[in-house]
């Protein structure tokens, strides 16, 4: 039995994302223990709430998170949409659901890249943030916005895309995911690839619901659970294959994430065909009395968005809980026994974004 | 099962191939036409109601009534377009085009400009021989030339009468801007001292804009006060010295604010709501709908939070909606009422045989009760099933079936309000 020491990791460090602290117990080079610890970029914007009109405060809400960022406006709307029982055109609902799905592309291609940055593969890297750029074009033309997308407001979106411009989305589509199978060949193949992920950071079956993890962590530990499933905006009509793995290594989640690219564009595809015409926006009227919570499926997992109302236009209280608060016990209990040359892979699986963990 | 050399087809074909990057700062960067890069104002258009600063979420946009400027921090700015979204006068726009780093927060701010209250003088440079004749003929001497080279016009000067434009052999000139008479009636016109005058019609002769008539017969002297721009070339012209410019004792036109029409107003209290000066107060027990007229900027949100379409935007003339109904009323056959809007057509609403209507003093909305007037009637020869009515009713009271030909009110959501006999256009709609 070697010397104990303490490693401190974070919250800046090279190969760190996001700004996230861990204390790590080391015996030589295995991890014994991790002590994580978050609370460096809190911003206050739950807070916020009670300072903004509900109906400004989807802008504020969507910025909770740079990459997630439509969800979370999307999350926002929806709950105080519910709550107050206004039924948004399901125009309004399609364009949702293609922007999310284009937001879960986009993700999971910056999550990709940064893996293969990760385990030090610079051109793969590359390779994946070009193909996630055409989809950033496709949604800055149809939104204005890259990453924050500001078309969400309470009772429907305020931007129309017209039927030709999705049908050329739905094309594109074909060729980033023709392009995104030549790449995935590096990921799910590769010798060197396959080396730094197989058989690392493994999140057992049974642990995973223990330690209540979300999203590709769950559903890479085989359990098949999907926010999506409920039927929430435009989900309930379309036919959604939920991508599973039991394999519960760093493997399996890169496997899952990127099937999940391909069932994302499937759903485009599918919302683009099924697209009603009509209104994408309905006025309304009045302020939001009661209290509703509602759970989406972001790329990183099960979000949970709370609101409640007061009969002002300002809410009394906004929560959100994000997918990597969840999943940060579950970061914990797969390090340990770890080597300390796997700590960046077992971080970036969980696909951490520490931004809107803290809001 | 692994393999190796799994990204070498890839990293042959980015070999041989032109890169998928653009040079950037020497090429340059293409936005899509959607895209939010920053926001721009239309000066002319704002009314300084406040409404953008009152949603930005990052309370950037600052906006003073008195001194009557618009800033903003651009680097506050989060490009969210809610302002875009809100303003009613639709003054402000997000066009393409991000705002350049800096190394210290600056606030831009913008001012009305001075409104032109008259035409200029504008320059056709092709035709322009710069010859000076206008020069010459500006009873101003607003206009300079360099013969053979330049032409310039000193707009403080000028005050639009457009004698140059007249005057010039080549049509080069032309009055670009506002027109003479939208100078409004408080600024300066000819004024006529009889005791002096001698009837000769000088002035006449000379005015740029056939303002002046001389009438020797009758012994008058008349000024289309609209036509006169002020400009001083009839006392210039006068060899009796009887005519002077001096402001005109005209009432000045009104600043357009929120007009309420009583008839249609159900006193919600939605406009009082939405007012961002709260310059409206609604009173439901005294049935009273008021505005401080000072307070009101004529920014519209009153009118956009309406449902009933009841609050027009018109220079504050509370009276004249009222007279047009009068008069009307006369010509209405008995037993009838006539609402008669300003551009729109007038709805007849027959009312029961005791439903004398007493004038309303004010702003009182006239009794209204579910006997007092019939459900609208639909004449089934007339109506084409086009489903206008039912777009217009701002209670979604009707339902039209084009394919069904179908043709249904709601007798406990209708209010009566004769929206669709006035979007009929067809008259098929009777109330």
């Amino acid at each position: 039995m070697g010397k104990r020491s303490i490693v401190p990791f974070g919250p800046q460090h090279p190969v760190l994302p996001e700004p996230i602290h861990l204390d790590l117990v080391l015996e030589d080079e295995k991890v014994v223990d991790v002590l994580p610890e978050i609370g460096f970029i809190h911003r206050g914007l739950e807070g916020l709430v009670s300072k903004r009109d509900f109906k400004d405060y989807v802008y504020v809400a969507e910025r909770v998170c740079g990459i997630c960022s439509f969800m979370h406006g999307m999350g926002y709307c929806e709950s105080v949409e519910h709550g107050m029982g206004i039924e948004i055109p399901r125009r309004a609902d399609y364009l949702r659901t293609i922007w999310a799905e284009m937001s879960r592309v986009h993700s999971h291609l910056l999550w990709l890249g940064l893996l293969a940055d990760g385990f030090g593969f610079e051109a793969l890297f590359n390779e994946c943030w070009r193909i996630r750029e055409d989809v950033l074009d496709m949604l800055e033309a149809t939104t204005g916005g890259r990453c924050i997308f500001s078309v969400n407001n309470v009772g429907g979106v305020v931007r129309d895309v017209d039927n030709a411009t999705l049908l050329g989305i739905s094309r594109k589509m074909d060729e980033i995911g023709a392009r995104l199978k030549e790449i995935s060949s590096t990921f799910l193949k590769d010798y060197t690839v396959k080396s730094r992920l197989v058989g690392v950071g493994i999140l057992s079956h049974e642990a995973a619901l223990e330690l209540g993890a979300v999203g590709p962590m769950m559903r890479a530990s085989g359990w098949d659970i999907d926010m999506r499933t409920t039927g929430y905006s435009a989900y309930g009509d379309l036919d959604l294959n939920i991508n599973t793995s039991n394999d519960c290594d760093c493997y399996a989640r890169t496997e899952v994430r990127i099937n999940e690219i391909f069932t994302a564009i499937d759903l485009i595809k599918q919302a683009i065909d099924k697209i009603p015409n009509g209104n994408i926006i309905v006025p309304v009227k009045g302020n939001p009395k009661s209290e509703f919570l509602i759970r989406l499926e972001q790329p990183r997992g099960e979000a949970v968005y709370y609101t409640k109302g007061n009969g002002t236009k300002y809410l009394d209280r906004f929560r959100v809980r994000t997918p990597t608060f969840a999943n940060i016990p579950a970061m914990a209990e797969i390090m340990r026994g770890c080597e300390v040359a796997d700590i960046p892979m077992i971080i970036l699986t969980i696909d951490p974004c520490i931004s809107c963990t803290e809001r | 099962m692994s393999s190796i050399l799994t990204f070498a087809g890839i990293a042959l074909r980015n070999l041989f191939s032109p890169p998928v990057t653009s040079r950037y700062p020497f090429e340059p960067a293409v936005y899509p036409k959607a895209s939010r890069g920053h926001v721009e104002i239309n000066m002319n258009k704002c009314v300084f109601c406040g409404i953008c600063s009152q949603h930005c979420p990052t309370e950037t946009i600052k906006v003073d009534r008195t001194a009557k400027t618009w800033s903003m921090n651009r680097f506050d700015c989060v490009q969210c377009q809610n302002c875009v979204n809100v303003c009613p006068k639709s003054a402000l726009t997000i066009v393409p085009g991000y705002f350049a780093p800096g190394v210290e927060k600056v606030s831009e701010t913008f001012e009305k400009p001075a409104p032109l209250t008259h035409a200029v003088p504008a320059l056709n440079d092709s035709k322009c021989v710069k010859c000076g004749w206008c020069s010459k003929k500006c009873p101003k001497h607003a206009i300079t030339v360099v013969p053979g080279k330049g032409w310039s016009v000193n707009t403080s000067e000028c005050i639009g009468c457009g004698l140059c434009a007249k005057e010039c052999a080549f049509g080069a000139i032309e009055m670009e801007g506002a027109p003479a008479a939208a100078a409004g009636s408080g600024s300066p016109v000819a004024q006529v001292s009889m005791d002096k005058c001698k009837l000769c019609g000088l002035c006449a002769k000379n005015c740029p804009n056939s303002a002046i008539t001389v009438d020797r017969k009758a012994k008058t002297w008349t000024l289309k006060t609209e036509d006169c721009v002020g400009c001083g070339v009839c006392q210039s012209a006068c060899h009796f010295e009887a005519i002077t410019i001096a402001a005109a004792p005209a009432a000045p036109a009104g600043e357009p604010v929120a007009n309420v029409d009583m008839s249609k107003c159900k006193l919600c209290g939605l406009c009082a709501k939405n007012c961002p000066n709260e310059a409206i107060s609604v009173d439901r027990k005294a049935k009273t709908w008021t505005l401080k007229a000072e307070d009101c900027v004529g920014c519209g949100a009153c009118a956009a939070a309406c449902h009933f379409d009841a609050i027009t935007i018109a220079p504050a003339a509370a009276a004249p909606a009222a007279p047009a109904a009068e008069e009307k009323k006369e010509a209405a056959a008995p037993g009838t009422k006539v609402i008669a809007l300003p551009g729109r057509r007038p709805v007849t609403i027959p009312l029961k045989a005791d439903g004398e209507e007493a004038p309303v003093p004010g702003c009182i909305r006239p009794e209204y009760n579910a006997e007092f007037v019939d459900l609208p009637q639909c004449d089934r020869d007339k109506c084409k099933y086009c489903g206008l009515c039912m777009k217009k009713c701002p209670k979604s009271a009707i339902e039209v079936g084009r394919k069904e030909k179908f043709w249904e009110v709601d007798n406990a959501e209708c209010v009566r309000c004769g929206v669709c006999a006035e979007a009929c256009p067809f008259g098929a709609l009777t109330i």
